[in-house]
């Protein structure tokens, strides 16, 4: 009977299914491309001031209005995505890649390794992730990449202990055995067997924490140890329009609006990925 | 004729009262709450330690030393001396205490009491003695000879080097006078306890938050206009502006400048201009490469365009520079105003003499806090349009201050104030060797003892002829090294609800606030 459905039906079912997701990730793809493409999409130079034309409302000619030196705002939010989304992507692309080493390690291997590296996750679990990316920030100096290193080494645990978990039912499943028995190298198993299942379920959580690390990130520059003063970023200029807030509203208000929209995109489009993916979510039916 | 006569009598009678009613409406009132908003509120009163300038302000308003400071006409005002004397030599002052004071909590102000006070910080059997407190500024207690009380109501000082600025000290928030009750019963604790003599007495205080200061009904000058003023702290900028805008505070200097465009349009928000009493800078760390170099110093001088600064940093709230002094101090050289000026092409020029190659990166350290982010961001801007490349070094005020310290810095943007009406205040807390304010580490120039001389020849010099030549040599060897670069005077606006009236400007603008003579018109 589902043989039977058209493509328009199936696609109609796709997206009473995945409505939300699909318009989240619709919107964060087009952050991200506006992001890539900022100095082709941006009106102006993002850090051209025009001092005569200091705290301009939005207009024709500035969208989004001008800040405290006379930037165009709307350039600086477009320009603005670039730190934090950097940040956060190499970040959780190295906690994903961190934290699975560590999890696979510890769960195909077992032992004394296992309980040492899994009391290790344990305490750097214990400290909220802000705080002990604020930990590592204040130790190693301020700077974006530090910001980056601080919110990937915070999220290393999360992967790792999601790893493991998998890793550990992974290894008594019958084909991991088979190959086991038929000689193959522990090695080869990890690669060819154990890594290409424990897949979706990490690309859920690192959608998951994308999330939080864009948060993190905006936090972090908004306290001022990410990026340098007066550059183009969502959260510094959160920051710097702060006291603007009853005087110049559009100035922290925009930066403020897309940190919001992004992290809420990337949320839905988690969720999204995390039924799509999750076979015991997935139905069937399209 | 009656009718005439009767008419021109009901005309009088209504002029008559309509003046009275006029009269009525200007005089002041007694009664009321003024809440004034503070940047921040230390954890005691204890004058010998700085509390940040919530606790300055608290000080401020309970306390009162031998004198006042007059910030309007420079000089000082009687305070709890109605008269002094000074010798010829300038050594001996005669201090004559009123009679009938007392203190908050009853005791008599007497000379005794006066000197027990004073001679806290030097006396370590007194019960409330603190090893590292930091009292009567410049010279501290180290030029007194002597200090006695000759009779109830005659406090005798000698000293060893004459001090110009000697009776202004005692107007320092550090020269208040505290009851010898409270320093017995209270010991290291009297400044969480304090009781002075000042027009109000604290009546509740909540360390980091507020204290209820209420009016002392036997202040010697007579009971303040108002009942009670609230000193509370914020957080921040915006959370002062939104109180103030809320009608929860009466009154401020801490609310962003931005924001005085909009609240001057304001039904119930007044803004007031304060004196130009507070030097903005670049310091420049002279003992450190690269600012060692005087041609590169010299190239940031006329590197800033500081009518932009002023416009855009400062919303216009100060004035063009010239030197380290201000047009109020004694000897102000106008002259000064020819070098601190913007000439980029001149900057090009000089940085191109120094033979180094450009852009040459440099770090420009401020605190986060108020319109420094602001200006810092002006600031670097200018530097890197003659060929700099500016790291901004953006710090909490602690990390700022012990990078500044320690000599890390290599640019440093910031100010100083004075607390008392005299050039000797700022002379040498920025320009000393190895002053604790100073930004510039310039004990490394050459000048330095050409410049420590004058210094302390401004202070034990008591002619004021003498000490005006004195003070405009030394703005210019200030100028000719250029340790400080000078950025304008800030004129501070004053922020305050159209209900507060009589605020006192000029003390203010430097952080005095003066609340004796306010009253409120509701």
């Amino acid at each position: 009977m589902q043989a039977g459905k058209t493509t328009s039906a199936r696609i109609g079912v796709f997206w009473r299914r995945y409505d939300i997701a699909l318009v989240g990730s619709a919107i964060f793809i087009a952050i991200l491309l506006i992001t890539i493409l900022a100095s082709a999409v941006a009106p102006y130079d993002p850090m051209a001031r025009d001092i005569k034309n200091r705290f301009a409302r939005p207009s024709a000619e500035n969208a989004f209005g001008t800040d405290q030196l006379g930037r165009d705002v709307l350039s600086r939010v477009i320009y603005g995505g670039r730190p934090i989304l950097g940040a956060s992507f190499s970040a959780v692309l190295s906690a994903l890649a961190a934290g699975t080493v560590i999890g696979v390690a510890g769960g195909y291997l077992g032992g004394w390794l296992d309980t040492a590296l899994m009391r290790l996750m344990d305490v750097m679990l214990s400290f909220p992730s802000i705080l002990l990316a604020i930990l590592i920030v204040a130790t190693l100096g301020v700077g974006l990449l530090n910001v980056t290193v601080a919110i990937g080494f915070s999220m290393v645990p999360v992967f790792a202990r999601l790893a493991r978990s998998i890793v550990i039912t992974l290894v008594y499943e019958e084909y991991v055995i088979a190959a086991r028995s038929l000689g193959a190298s522990d090695p080869h198993i990890i690669w060819k067997h154990i890594l290409p299942n424990m897949m979706p379920p990490i690309i859920v959580q690192a959608s998951a924490m994308l999330a939080v690390a864009i948060g993190t990130a905006s936090a972090l520059n908004f306290i001022g140890l990410g990026v340098e003063p007066g550059t183009p970023d969502w959260g510094m200029m959160v920051a710097e329009g702060q006291r603007l807030i009853f005087d110049a509203p559009h100035v922290p208000l925009f930066p403020g609006l897309v940190i919001t929209i992004t992290v809420l995109s990337v949320n839905y489009m988690g969720d999204g990925l995390r039924d799509h993916l999750d076979p015991k979510l997935r139905r069937q039916d399209i | 004729m009656f009718r005439v006569r009767t008419l021109g009598t009901m005309l009088l009678v209504i002029l008559l009262l309509l003046s009275l009613g006029t009269a009525t409406a200007q005089d002041p009132q007694y009664g009321g709450t003024l809440v004034f908003g503070a940047e921040s509120m230390g954890d005691s009163f204890d004058i010998g330690f700085w509390h940040g300038f919530g606790g300055v302000h608290v000080i401020d308003t309970i306390g009162e030393g031998l004198v006042r400071a007059d910030f309007e006409n420079g000089g000082a005002l009687p305070g709890l001396a109605e008269s002094w004397e000074i010798s010829d030599d300038g050594l001996v002052y005669t201090f004559h205490i009123r009679e009938g004071m007392t203190f908050h909590d009853g005791e008599a102000v007497t000379a005794a009491a006066i000197v027990r006070s004073m001679k806290r910080p030097i006396n370590p059997e007194d019960p409330s003695y603190i090893d590292g407190m930091y009292m009567y500024g410049n010279q501290g207690t180290g030029n007194w000879e002597s200090l006695e009380a000759v009779d109830d109501h005659t406090v005798v000082l000698k000293l060893m080097q004459p001090n110009a600025t000697q009776l202004l000290v005692f107007s320092r928030p550090d020269g208040i006078i505290i009851s010898p009750k409270a320093l017995d019963e209270y010991g290291t604790e009297v400044g969480l306890n304090m009781s002075a003599a000042g027009p109000f007495k604290i009546e509740r205080f909540v360390p980091g938050q507020e204290a209820v200061l209420v009016a002392n009904e036997d202040y010697w000058a007579g009971r303040p206009y108002v009942d009670q003023i609230v000193i509370r702290a914020f957080p921040d900028e915006a959370a002062i502006l939104a109180a103030l805008e809320a009608g929860e505070i009466d009154m401020t200097l801490y609310a962003p400048f931005t924001s005085v465009p909009r609240l001057q349009n304001s039904d119930n928000i007044r803004v007031e201009v304060g004196a130009p009493l507070v030097d903005l800078f670049v310091g420049a760390n002279v003992a450190k490469e690269p600012f060692d170099n005087l041609l590169l110093r010299q190239a940031v001088n006329y590197a800033l365009d500081r009518e932009t600064l002023i416009e855009a940093g400062l919303n216009g709230f100060a004035e063009m520079p010239a030197s380290l002094l201000g047009p109020l101090d004694l000897g102000f050289d106008e002259s000064g105003r020819d070098i601190s000026m913007y000439d980029p092409e001149r900057a090009k020029a000089l940085l191109e003499e120094t033979g180094l190659d450009m852009p040459l990166a440099i770090e420009v350290a401020y605190e986060n806090n108020r319109f420094w982010p602001q200006l810092a961001e002006l600031i670097a801007g200018d530097l890197e349009a003659v060929g700099f490349d500016v790291t901004l070094d953006r710090l909490d005020a602690g990390s700022f201050w012990g990078k500044v310290g320690d000599g890390q810095t290599q640019l440093s943007i910031n100010q100083r104030s004075t607390f008392v009406p005299d050039p000797h205040d700022k002379a040498i807390l920025m320009a000393r060797a190895g002053a604790e304010g100073s930004q510039t580490q310039h004990q490394a120039l050459e000048a330095a003892d050409e410049i420590d001389a004058l210094v302390t020849a401004g202070i034990s010099t008591v002619d004021t002829m003498e000490r005006e030549a004195i003070y405009q040599e030394f703005q210019a060897l200030m100028l000719e090294h250029l340790p400080y670069i000078y950025i304008g005077y800030l004129t501070p606006p004053i922020f305050v609800n159209k209900r507060v009236q009589n605020v006192e400007t000029f003390g203010t603008a430097g952080g005095r606030i003066n609340l004796r003579e306010v009253w409120l018109s509701e």
